[in-house]
């Protein structure tokens, strides 16, 4: 018990100091982020993707190796699989809520069981997410964790004169809001979450319709809201930083 | 012919024979013996009247009648035969048995004839036919009542047991609960049956299982291939050629995902629980549903629209209800044209879509197939409408799917038995 208080402390410690500073995201250089996850290339392909975001990343590819590392060492968001040698991520999940509460927990299973993710969710994970699933959608989702978790009510994202609070769902470009839908707030944010990356239409249309993307097969809508979107942001005097990669999908770049 | 039936009648044929048989040869044996008693009868009293006439001639009519005769015809054996005489009391013909005899009877030749009446033995014969035939009847009529009662009972247990195989069903977990009877050759049958029947169950359960893992280890190696597309992507350096080479396998590993969770997603409904039901607002779900698929609709300058009604309460699972909208309201908006329609009314035991689209290129119920697809060049994996299929057939929905004048017409009725399991 004193072990999980002297966590805990820290660990307020560091929400406290993090809010002083409000630089979410880019000052995230101390996120600390354990990806426990037992397919060796799946994992390899997470920590390239996120390498820019600067978290610290463990990875963990064994039950009792992840087990270790939440009980010696301080993360702020863990992702795990459910399905490990040597244990259930279930279990872990279990762990980390004793001995480090605040921290994140995003679930990614190749189970789509409704069980595993009610359990999990009840268990006190954030998130869920069934393989496959695009990159950009579990880095978006790793964002959105961290902010809910040590920035609650009052993150905002950040890129030169466009601020998107995601809370409230609003858009500013200097300081004047800027009306979206909420598909294209969604879109937006999806694509500013992951800014620099090139992102596919199909990511984007999982991304805002959830599992019943491939239903719609309506990847042309996708477009139709972007170029709203771009237009929306141009009238209001935004960068046009929306930029379309052939064939493929969009990419949010600043540069 | 009911095993009953056939039965019975087995019975009472070989029964009906049997009698029949019976009867001929009763008669056969009872009329010897009276013929043979009535000839004695008449032989003895020949030979009281041959030992102890006194003579002279004596006439009582019709029974003896004692002539002298001038001489006792050559080659005459005492004689018996049959005869009418007509009755005067009675006015009607009567049979006699007539015995005629040549007797020197103190030295004069007599001819003596003596008749008996053969109606007693008619009668004796029609009392005995009677209440043999009256036996008979009431022996097959108990024959016939026991015979259906007891096997009727015999066979219960038989019976019990087609009708536990009528509603047996590879995907219920239910034990089948046979009732043994004291009949060995049931007994056996029952346990051959269970046997039989756990083993199905367990060989079902194991191929669902395997396609429902084997849909499991797929997401993995999807999942990888999926990321390294999503890395492959950042390269600064790719040309246009390759970029849509790119799309390519994306938009194939978005199929492939599709139709693996269609897959798992089917074999998850055939098992029995699988699904937690709940009283879902089936009008709603149509509301919601209809509501998220309204920009599209626009889009695709598709014009819908509805009428909803409360709808019936109905139990089943809320994710399952929703997949069932979803993919029929999606089919209505999939295979569609530019400036088409849609309409959907809800009521309170159905749910009716109609579309306007090309002729499906097969009859319409086979769309409820897996795999089977309207159109060759349509990229759909051809699994939705068995999807909605299996749910239909989970909670008892009537479902149908009719082509006629362009539109496209799909109804889902509630009104089935409802059952929730």
């Amino acid at each position: 018990m004193r072990q999980y208080a002297r966590l805990r402390d820290a660990k307020l410690n560091k929400i406290r100091i993090l809010r002083e500073h409000r630089s979410f995201p880019h000052a995230s250089d101390s996120m600390k982020l354990l990806l426990i996850e037992d397919e060796k290339e799946l994992s390899r392909s997470i920590i390239e993707y996120i390498k820019d975001e600067g978290y610290v990343c463990t990875c963990s590819y064994s039950f009792i190796d992840a087990s270790k590392n939440i009980n010696d060492y301080e993360y702020d968001c863990v992702v795990v699989d459910l399905t490990l040698p040597g244990g259930s991520g279930l279990e872990l999940i279990r762990q980390l809520k004793t001995v480090q509460p605040a921290t994140g927990i995003i679930i990614i299973s190749a189970k789509n069981s409704l069980d595993d993710k009610l359990a999990g969710l009840d268990l006190g994970a954030d998130d869920y997410l069934t393989k496959p699933f695009h990159l950009a959608e579990l880095n978006s989702r790793i964002k959105s964790v961290l902010r809910r978790r040590f920035y609650s009510g009052s993150s905002s994202v950040i890129i030169n004169e466009l601020r998107i609070e995601p809370e409230k769902h609003e858009v500013f470009v200097h300081d004047g809001e800027i009306a979206l839908t909420k598909k294209e707030f969604d879109i937006l944010l999806y694509l500013a979450t992951n800014k620099e990356k090139v992102l596919t239409k199909e990511g984007i249309l999982e991304h805002i319709w959830g599992d019943d993307a491939a239903t719609f097969d309506s990847l042309d809508f996708v477009y139709t809201h972007i170029k709203n979107l771009r237009k929306k942001l141009i009238a209001g005097n935004c960068g046009d930083y929306i930029k379309s990669v052939y064939g493929i999908g969009y990419k949010f770049s600043a540069l | 012919m009911k095993l009953l039936h056939s039965i019975t009648r087995k019975y009472i044929v070989s029964a009906v024979s049997v009698l029949i048989l019976f009867t001929v040869a009763m008669y056969v044996l009872v009329n010897t013996i009276l013929d043979s008693s009535i000839n004695e009868q008449l032989m003895g009293t020949k030979g009281r009247i041959v030992s102890n006439y006194p003579g002279g001639s004596l006439k009582v009519f019709p029974f003896i009648e004692i002539d002298e005769v001038a001489s006792i015809p050559p080659h005459t054996a005492d004689m018996l035969k049959d005869t009418l005489i007509y009755n005067t009391a009675e006015h009607e013909q009567e049979v006699f048995r007539e015995y005629v005899s040549y007797q020197e009877l103190h030295h004069s030749p007599h001819k003596i004839t003596l008749r008996l009446s053969l109606i007693e033995k008619e009668d004796l014969i029609w009392a005995f036919s009677a209440a043999f035939g009256l036996f008979s009847a009431l022996l097959l009529l108990a024959l016939f009542i026991v015979n259906k009662k007891t096997t009727a009972a015999l066979f219960a247990p038989f019976y019990r047991t087609l009708a536990q195989m009528r509603n047996f069903s590879l995907r219920s977990s239910v034990p089948l609960a046979l009732e043994n009877g004291d009949i060995d050759e049931f007994k056996e049958l029952n346990t051959i049956l269970s046997e039989l029947t756990a083993r199905a169950r367990k060989e079902y359960t194991a191929v669902k299982e395997f396609s429902e893992n084997a849909s499991h280890e797929l997401q993995t190696p999807l999942a990888i291939v999926t990321s390294k597309l999503d890395l492959l992507i950042q390269k600064e350096n790719l040309d246009d050629e390759e970029k849509l080479l790119i799309e390519a396998m994306y938009q194939n590993i978005g199929r492939l995902t599709h139709l693996n969770k269609a897959l798992l997603l089917l074999s998850q409904i055939e098992t029995a629980g699988y699904f937690e039901p709940a009283d879902v607002d089936f009008a709603r779900e149509v509301r919601s549903e209809l509501d998220a698929m309204m920009p599209i609709a626009e889009y695709k300058n598709i014009t819908v629209t509805s009428s909803i009604e409360p709808m019936r309460p109905v139990t089943a699972n809320p994710m399952l209800v929703h997949i069932l909208v979803k993919n029929l309201l999606s089919n209505a908006l999939k295979h569609n044209h530019d400036g088409g329609t849609i309409a959907v009314r809800a009521e309170e035991n159905s749910f009716v879509i109609e579309n306007t689209g090309a002729a499906p290129e097969s009859g319409t119920e086979i769309l409820f197939d897996r795999f089977q697809k309207s159109g060759a060049s349509d990229d759909s994996i051809g699994l939705g409408l068995a999807v909605v299929k299996e749910i239909c057939t989970l909670y008892h929905f009537g479902v149908e799917y009719v082509y006629a004048g362009g539109m496209h017409t799909v109804t889902v009725r509630l009104t089935g038995i409802h059952q929730s399991n």
